[in-house]
């Protein structure tokens, strides 16, 4: 049965309940509201960013639930994305971010997850400068303040 | 102490690790100082809500504004609001803020507010103008401001990549402080530097698990910092302890952070020499103070007298005792002297061989339960 989903800019989709379900929030709510033909307002995401959502839900429709593997390392995973997901997050920043921002509303954690890994991986190995330069960020420190930090976190890479 | 008082102190001592979402009923009579404990207490805080009607309905919901914007809201309207709308579920809602000017006009109109409190129709609505707080365009959330995804993102993340990003900004400084300084060893090479340390001074805040060598001159902990860490690991690794140190026990600022930290969960002691003669007296004379401990951690080499560490399982009130001890026997199992005391599992007589510290030590644990 398929469901109709509405984009903050009044736009809709209509996507089979199977792949709207690999949300959380949808699938809560379909559950709370039952049979229903009513459409489902998304107001905090847009119509690109939805299309994305989607694009990810109908390949990952079959996927088994996924369970937390709390004794693997979690610095370890930041590289194990898989073939095709390193591709669909391959998008420019401020799209990457609405699609975690969705996947957080959403609650789709799988693409949270790879949200996430992709960030983490965008800032690894960067010095601080190319940190800045990679999200656009402001040095708002006095340089007093920034080398006080910086002999700070020296003992971070000794732990 | 009011009941709110009395509410969040208990709230805060007995559940350190709320990260995700608290909720209070508006019968629980928060006043902003409450909010202002709990907001240290949890500066994580995803959602908030308070202020339930009696059907339970949420009239007031800060789901997902950060505890911080909600005390800010009301912190500029000069007055605990009692009442607070927000768009909830529109983009804007996550990212309210009050600049300086909305606290200077609330404080310039403070008067007209309170006649308008007094008249009967501003009391059946009194709202937040919320067309006075400056609200951010949406694409100018930036996702490290949602702690779940922050915390998601510092998982990933190595303590070098996580003091970089601390290094970027004066926003980030903060978002990523946490994770830098979550677990601190004051052992390890890294903290040796006294400029190290006093970052773990300025930092404080954020330390929720801390290892300390006992006899380490280096590290004067003041009493006023490091409250809030609900592990604490002492350790001597190989010091060699002088005869005066072994006579004074515990040392003082150990003692203060025993004692006065009320986050504390897990105490972890690793001694290795002179046990009984430096733990023996302080540890018993703590414990039975120790009302917050849940979990006390014993690993100490040598032989260790077992009416001691009977002494220990019956003062203490924590849920959870581990010993790595060389110990002869152990006869406890319940006793008249402890009442509270109902059942120890899985004791055995023990012969350990010669034990290591620190590497891979052989761990018996004992389960202790309690009346209800």
């Amino acid at each position: 049965m398929p469901v109709i989903l509405v984009s903050s800019d009044n736009q809709d989709f209509k996507v089979d309940k199977e792949v709207a379900e690999r949300s959380i929030l949808i699938k809560n709510m379909l559950e709370d509201v039952g049979e229903s033909d009513s459409p489902i307002p998304l107001p905090n995401v847009t119509a690109a960013v939805l299309t994305k959502v989607i694009e990810y839900c109908e390949h990952h429709r079959n996927d088994p639930v996924q369970v937390p593997e709390e004794t693997d390392d979690p610095r370890k995973r930041s590289n194990d994305i898989e073939e095709w997901d390193m591709k669909f997050m391959q998008v420019d920043q401020e799209m990457l971010f609405e699609i975690i921002l969705a996947a957080n509303y959403l609650d789709i954690k799988p693409l949270l997850d790879v949200g996430c890994k992709t960030v983490a991986n965008i800032i690894k190995g960067k010095t601080p400068e190319e940190i800045r330069k990679a999200f656009n960020i402001v040095n708002d420190f006095t340089p007093e303040e920034e080398a006080q930090i910086k002999k700070e976190n020296e003992w971070a890479e000794d732990r | 102490m009011s009941h709110s008082d009395t509410m969040v102190t208990t709230l805060i001592e007995s559940c350190p690790h709320i990260v995700r979402m608290l909720r209070f009923s508006e019968h629980d009579d928060l006043t902003h100082d409450r909010c202002l404990d709990i907001l240290w207490a949890y500066p994580g805080l995803v959602e908030f809500a308070f202020c339930y009607s009696e059907d339970m309905t949420p009239q007031i919901e800060a789901t997902g504004i950060g505890l911080q914007e909600l005390v800010g809201i009301q912190w500029a309207s000069g007055e605990w609001l009692e009442e607070l709308q927000v768009p909830i579920g529109s983009p804007e809602f996550f990212s309210l803020s009050i600049d300086e000017q909305d606290v200077w006009d609330r404080a310039v109109k403070e008067e007209r507010i309170k006649e308008e409190k007094d008249r009967p129709e501003a009391q059946q609505q009194r709202r937040i103008d919320v067309g006075r707080v400056h609200v951010m365009k949406p694409h100018a959330i930036s996702i490290f401001e949602i702690p779940l995804i922050l915390s998601l993102i510092c998982k990933l993340l190595d303590p070098v990549d996580l003091g970089n990003c601390r290094q970027t900004c004066s926003l980030w400084e903060q978002l990523f402080g946490l994770y830098v300084w979550k677990d601190v060893n004051l052992c390890s090479n890294g903290m040796s530097s006294v400029e190290a340390r006093d970052g773990a001074r300025r930092n404080a805040d954020w330390i929720r698990s801390l290892e300390i060598n006992l006899y380490d001159t280096l590290f004067e902990c003041p009493t006023t910092i490091c409250t809030q860490f609900s592990r604490l690991t002492c350790a001597t690794n190989n010091t060699e302890i002088s005869p005066s140190a072994v006579k004074a026990g515990i040392p003082d600022y150990a003692k203060k952070l025993i004692i006065q930290n009320s986050c504390l969960q897990t105490l972890a002691i690793d001694i290795i020499k002179d046990a009984d003669k430096c733990i023996r007296q302080p540890l018993l004379s703590y414990l039975k103070d120790l009302k917050h401990l849940k979990s006390l951690e014993l690993r100490i080499e040598g032989m260790f007298n077992v009416a001691i560490v009977e002494a220990i399982v019956r003062r203490c009130s924590v849920s959870v005792v581990s010993f790595a001890i060389k110990i002869k026997a152990f006869t406890g199992s319940g006793a008249a002297d402890a009442p509270e005391l109902l059942v120890i599992e899985h004791v055995t007589d023990l012969d350990l061989p010669a034990w290591r510290p620190l590497t891979n030590p052989t761990r018996l644990t004992f389960a202790v339960y309690y009346h209800n």
